[in-house]
């Protein structure tokens, strides 16, 4: 009777019955006056009646909060969304294991990012915890170890602490006095490549909270896509020190055939054929969303405006050509190189100016 | 990238003012010429002022008349003096922007390096191994998902150097900043430690204060009881002189307690016996009363 008068009422209607019956749960759902506003009505008034009046704030028997359904409903209430993720402090008073409470939602994690809201930084200050210890396995850890003093590991079960411990003290030569180990209680798909990595970097991206870009949880989750991306970026780095070197050679001695400067055509077709890739695999949006790489468009735009310029006048008719378009070519080498040295941590804090 | 465009305005302002001020001396002079007999256009004359902004004193052999040095004198204070150190106050600006909110911007360049080769690895496994690329989404998710560990040491000595590190990254300006604000956070904090203990102490001394006039009230009222009855009955009194202890309280560890049976011992003293001053040196002796001590207290209270 009290459900059904909940579902009539009017907005004004409901505080009411909510205040009067503030631990109602409506079985076999589970569902509480907090999911049943989230999936149905969604209205602020009443979520900030729930929040105030400190209603439970609960798993139903599908294992979902009430934040689950404004989120499975699409990015249409952000600020419902904000408004809960800010206020977790307050709503989180879940009495069992919080590691089992938190990690139901890794369902809904990869979309929290996804909205993009301020209050995302509060729901992460709860998202890294100490791991559980589980009875006597053994696990092989520390395959992705690569940086001191932090550490980043990934594996699919949970791990011994001393196991942990053992091998940090080790790597650290008996300096680690004091290891402070965190984990988020739910499990990610940290695979390198894979969609949720994608999806999380791409909503950090367009990030502008710095508290957000501040929790341990993006530090954590961004210096292991950073140890994933090093080698790639030491490659790029090694072709575009090949480009320049090999052009200041040709724009210091002029070679006189195609033999002479072979590596230099070689090393400028990677690189050319590098960058039209980039463009194709990221789209041209998210291509010059980095400013850099507007000198490496415009770098092989002139090597092949070049290529055609000199196809069409002829190579004894294009000398000035030659020379306005090396120069140019160098100027914006030089200019990608310096971007080069953002994979180096000593270099890229000067570089981020 | 953010020094460029934090400088855009200013380098507008600067391009700007080189051909207006050249405008200007151009202006003042149409038919200006060169040593070679050929004209000095507008655009020479901007020229000009770019150099004359640099140091350079080009422009000075072809000046002609008032107008023209006055342009000149205001090109050198406008472009040189204001300009430019308008350019290098932006710059430090900038510097101390992007320096303080290092972990941001450090985090955010990390991300979007990051992003980069996701995008295109995943776009190269899609084009030549695009059974692997499939092959994933098929798998499990315990066998899929895993969880992120993050291990820290937190030792003192890592604190340090980290501490240290920022500080160099800070630069001096920033680090003298930061020392202010560490030194103004103490000062408050001291003053607000001073400011409560001196509450503390002043509600302490009013507390003593209430408690000494409560007291003085007390012994008044004794004084003038006692006083009382010795000025109306003398028998009564010594008859009650037997059991002296009785009568009058006696707290051992406080002299101004003790002072109202100074007193009574004092005038009674007068009219004593032999016995009776024996009697009354042993019980004083036995209350650890010095029998003459309060003698300055009694007439002071009660003249």
């Amino acid at each position: 009777m009290i459900y059904n008068r909940f579902l009539e009422e009017s907005t004004s209607g409901k505080l009411p019955i909510i205040t009067k019956y503030p631990d109602f749960v409506v079985y076999p759902e589970g569902y509480t006056w907090f999911h049943l506003i989230c999936i149905y009505f969604a209205d602020p008034s009443l979520v900030v009646a729930c929040v105030e009046q400190n209603l439970l704030f609960t798993l139903d028997t599908n294992n979902k909060s009430p934040l689950h359904y404004l989120v499975e409903s699409g990015s249409k209430n952000p600020a419902l969304i904000n408004y809960l993720l800010a206020n977790f402090k307050k709503i989180f008073k879940y009495p069992g294991d919080r590691f089992d409470y938190l990690a139901h939602f890794g369902n809904i994690f990869v979309s929290l990012f996804k909205v993009g809201v301020p209050g995302l930084c509060v729901f992460l200050s709860f998202f890294m915890m100490k791991p559980r210890v589980f009875g006597n396995e053994e696990l092989s850890l520390f395959s992705t170890v690569r940086t001191k003093p932090k550490a980043i590991t990934v594996d699919g079960a949970p791990f011994l602490r001393n196991e942990i411990y053992r091998r940090l003290t080790k790597k650290t030569y008996g300096n680690a006095n004091i290891i402070s180990i965190e984990c988020p209680p739910c499990r990610i798909d940290l695979y390198p490549l894979s969609d949720d990595i994608e999806d999380i970097l791409f909503s950090l991206k367009r990030n502008e909270h710095p508290d957000t870009l501040k929790s341990k949880f993006v530090q954590g989750l961004v210096l292991h896509a950073w140890n994933n991306a090093t080698i790639y970026h030491r490659i790029n780095a090694l072709i575009i020190s090949a480009y320049m070197v090999l052009l200041s050679i040709w724009a210091l001695e002029q070679p006189e055939n195609y033999g002479e400067a072979r590596a230099l055509v070689i090393i400028i077709g990677i690189y050319t054929v590098a960058e039209f890739v980039k463009i194709i695999a990221m789209g041209f949006r998210e291509y010059f969303s980095d400013v850099w790489n507007i000198s490496s468009i415009v770098m092989a735009l002139i090597q092949v405006g070049g290529l055609a310029y000199f196809l069409a006048v002829g190579k004894e008719n294009g000398n000035l050509g030659q020379t306005y378009f090396i120069s140019i070519m160098i100027l914006f080498g030089y200019f990608k190189w310096f971007a080069v040295f953002r994979s180096f941590k000593a270099t890229r804090k000067k570089l981020s100016l | 990238m953010q020094i460029v465009v934090d400088l855009r305005g200013v380098f507008l302002l600067y391009v700007l003012s080189c051909f207006g001020f050249g405008l200007a001396i151009y202006i003042g002079d149409p038919a200006g010429t060169f040593e070679d007999g050929t004209a000095v256009t507008a655009l020479n004359w901007a020229n000009f002022v770019f150099y004359a902004s640099l140091g350079e004193g080009g422009p000075y052999d072809y000046i002609n008349g008032t107008i023209q040095t006055f342009w000149l004198i205001a090109t050198t204070i406008l472009l040189t003096m204001i300009t430019f150190n308008m350019m290098v106050a932006v710059m430090n600006d900038t510097f101390q922007r992007v320096q303080e909110n290092i972990i941001v911007t450090e985090t955010l360049e990390e991300i979007y390096l990051s992003y980069e080769p996701l995008k295109v690895l995943k776009f190269l496994v899609k084009i030549f191994c695009p059974r692997r690329a499939k092959e994933r989404y098929f798998w499990p998710e315990w066998k899929r998902k895993s969880y992120l560990f993050v291990a820290e040491e937190t030792g003192a000595v890592i604190e340090e150097e980290e501490a240290e590190n920022t500080q160099q990254a800070l630069g001096s300006i920033q680090a003298i900043k930061t020392s202010m604000k560490e030194y103004e956070g103490n000062f408050k904090l001291t003053l607000g430690q001073f400011k409560s203990y001196m509450t503390k102490k002043m509600n302490e001394v009013q507390f003593n204060t209430t408690g000494i006039n409560s007291r003085i009230k007390k012994y008044e009222n004794r004084f003038a009881r006692v006083e009382k009855n010795l000025n109306i009955d003398g028998e009564i009194m010594l008859q009650e002189e037997e059991e002296p202890e009785k009568e009058i309280p006696v707290e051992r560890t406080d002299t101004l307690s003790r002072a109202p049976l100074k007193s009574y011992i004092q005038h009674r003293s007068e009219e004593m016996t032999e016995y009776d001053e024996n009697r009354l040196k042993t019980f004083a002796g036995e209350a650890g009363i010095d029998l003459f001590a309060g003698i300055p207290y009694l007439f002071s209270n009660i003249f």
